[in-house]
């Protein structure tokens, strides 16, 4: 049941990436991406971290994507005419996919996975533990660097007005 | 979903049954939003059509469903999407929002086969970090918005879909943050948990003194009213309620982002409107007045009066239908009773007042807590 | 077996699944000429290495992967934000959103 739930949300997954670097239509490409958020939370929940999941549901594909969504439906962009199909760049995807996956098999055959996992540190709890004792100071810059994304997001969208 | 086929049947049949009554209650709460509105205006409501006015209903369902599409020829899929976009997230929330308590269903004989105890719950589904579900799915309803108004190629639709999903996310936040007060109190992520800790006499402990008080229950209200007000707030907007009501403006903006529906159409998004009022009246109770708690009496004296766990959660689930539709005729009540806010008044409210009294509101319980 | 080799690699699926969408993300990066569409294929691929995270994290115990995806969820959030706002101001100023419109700073 989980493996069949995992493969049907992995090609959900690789069809809508596809489709938004693929799509002629600006807008059409940010709703795939959202689709493609949703299914990915959808893919944290099956692999037993449903704190995460959430917290994805929540953030990104619930504000960034509908922020998203948002500018690229008020642009009103033309549709492209064609996709422009580089083959250089997919050669590139191509072979360093495969040094990849030659590099995963790697480290899968080399070393035995743990036996009996146990997954509370996937919790809530565990989590805000972690947070707010071993990386504080992290957590504490990344509320900085928030608050100065949004005071430079405010001026970026003001100066239009003084000009 | 289950150990053996019978536990899955079970869940599959209380799934379907869960997600049915949600959809089934719209016509009862169209019905009921119009005989409210009526007591508001010193007027009598629907009351031609059978007792009260209930056949009314029937009329209501079937004149949307022969109405003419007007839609013009070659609609792209997304305008036939949008308005199941509209139901969807409210009812995956509405599947995991307990209605009474679980109860143990002992080994029992059934045809020949052994089955094992259960324990049947009164939702959907279980989850453990049902608060963080609830809230990351319920911001999915900004989608549909969307989507319906750009769909619809028009430009009020779009102006005003823009502004609904604007209205939806400023409000997201401050609906998260008054929870961080109760999550403080309740320590759980859990639905059945935070109600569980909101049994009994209110108790707590301040500067190391123990208060008990007796005449008023253990319900989140009475710790972080400010919370529940936000909460309650955040709500409505999140519905596109009035005084919320811009995206739907009916005089400013045509009809908003669904002009361009008709018929069933616009039936499925009233649904999913109605059944986002179900999801935040059923959200409120949880998280403020104590679930399925029944105040003057506790659940182990209603266990010793009744005498089986099956017997009480039945009574449970009444005291939760009662209040249930309490917070809906209080949702009714707010929206006949107060006029319409401009946008700048909307974002205003979301933005400079909700969000820093909800961090207030955070801050106060955590230094309470610490007291 | 045919299936025999692949039993170690059970629990890596999601892994050369990441693997996967992290360089469609870096395809979409490098073809498209759309600016905003270049900025979603960047979220796609902090996406992946999400998920690159937590798959690792389930297979061998890595206890802070929590705390990664939150902080990477988090600024992707950020520069998100600032990247739409940075495309608005592009648009507003020069009428489009084509890169290869956008040279000023050539030669």
């Amino acid at each position: 049941m989980e493996t069949f739930l995992f493969y049907i949300f992995s090609a959900g997954l690789l069809l809508t990436a596809f489709n938004t670097i693929f799509c002629r239509n600006p807008a059409k490409g940010a709703l795939n991406l959202a689709l493609s958020m949703i299914l990915l939370a959808g893919l944290f929940f099956l692999m037993s971290a449903p704190f995460l999941a959430g917290l994805q549901l929540i953030i990104y594909a619930g504000a960034v994507m509908v922020l998203f969504v948002m500018v690229l439906m008020l642009f009103n962009l033309k549709n492209e005419l064609f996709v422009f199909f580089k083959k250089r760049a997919w050669i590139w995807t191509v072979f360093l996919f495969g040094l990849c996956s030659g590099l995963i098999s790697l480290m899968a055959f080399s070393s035995p996975p743990r036996e009996n996992p146990s997954y509370s540190f996937l919790e809530g709890k565990q989590i805000a533990l972690k947070l707010f004792t071993e990386y504080l100071l992290i957590f504490e810059m990344i509320g900085l660097l928030l608050l100065v994304i949004a005071i430079g997001v405010v001026v970026l969208s003001r100066l239009d007005k003084e000009e | 979903m289950g150990k053996d086929f019978f536990e899955i049947s079970i869940n599959l049949i209380k799934i379907f049954v869960i997600l049915f009554s949600m959809v089934g209650l719209v016509p009862l709460l169209v019905w009921a939003e119009r005989r409210v509105s009526a007591l508001m205006q010193n007027r009598l409501g629907p009351n031609r059509y059978g007792p009260f006015g209930l056949l009314q209903i029937l009329a209501d369902l079937v004149k949307p469903l022969m109405k003419e599409d007007f839609s013009k020829g070659n609609k792209k899929l997304l305008y036939y999407l949008a308005p199941i976009l509209a139901v969807v997230p409210p009812a995956v929330v509405f599947g995991s929002i307990p209605f009474s308590a679980p109860f143990q269903v002992p080994a029992f004989e059934f045809f020949g086969f052994d089955l094992g105890p259960y324990t049947f719950y009164f939702q959907s589904f279980h989850l453990n970090t049902a608060v963080v579900f609830a809230l990351g799915v319920s911001s999915l309803a900004s989608y549909s918005l969307l989507i319906a108004g750009w769909s619809s190629e028009s430009k009020y639709p779009l102006f005003g879909a823009l502004r609904a999903a604007a209205q939806n996310i400023s409000y997201e936040l401050a609906l998260s943050l008054s929870l961080v007060g109760i999550l403080f109190l309740f320590n759980s992520l859990d639905f059945l948990e935070i109600i569980e800790k909101q049994s009994g006499p209110l108790s707590f402990s301040l500067l190391g003194k123990d208060f008990v008080f007796s005449f008023l229950p253990n319900w989140g209200v009475f710790y972080q009213p400010l919370g529940a007000l936000i909460f309650f707030v955040a709500l409505i907007a999140e519905c596109n309620r009035i005084p919320f009501d811009l995206p739907e403006a009916e005089a400013e903006l045509v009809a908003g982002y669904h002009t361009e529906y008709g018929g069933i159409k616009l039936i499925l998004f009233y649904i999913g409107e109605y059944s986002h009022m179900m999801v935040s009246s059923a959200l409120m109770i949880v998280f403020y007045f104590g679930g399925f708690d029944p105040y003057p009496f506790s659940q182990e004296t209603l266990l010793n009066f009744l005498g089986s766990d099956f017997k009480l959660s039945l009574v449970l689930f009444f005291v939760f239908i009662i209040k249930f539709f309490l917070f809906l005729f209080v949702f009714m009540w707010i929206r006949w009773s107060l006029p319409r806010f401009r946008y700048d008044q909307l974002m205003d409210l979301g933005w400079k007042k909700l969000l820093p009294w909800a961090l207030f509101n955070a801050l106060l319980t955590a230094w309470f807590i610490f007291l | 077996m045919l299936l025999e080799p692949f039993s170690a690699l059970q629990n890596f699926f999601p892994v050369f699944l990441a693997a996967g969408l992290f360089f469609i993300g870096m395809t979409g990066v490098l073809m498209r000429k759309n600016l905003l569409i270049i900025l979603m294929s960047l979220e796609l691929m902090l996406g992946a290495v999400n998920l690159n995270f937590l798959s690792f994290a389930k297979i061998y115990g890595f206890e802070s992967a929590p705390v990664y995806i939150f902080f990477i969820i988090c600024i992707a959030a950020a520069e998100a934000g600032v990247g739409l706002a940075l495309a608005v101001r592009v648009y507003k100023k020069f009428k489009t959103v084509d890169i290869e419109a956008l040279n000023f700073l050539k030669e």
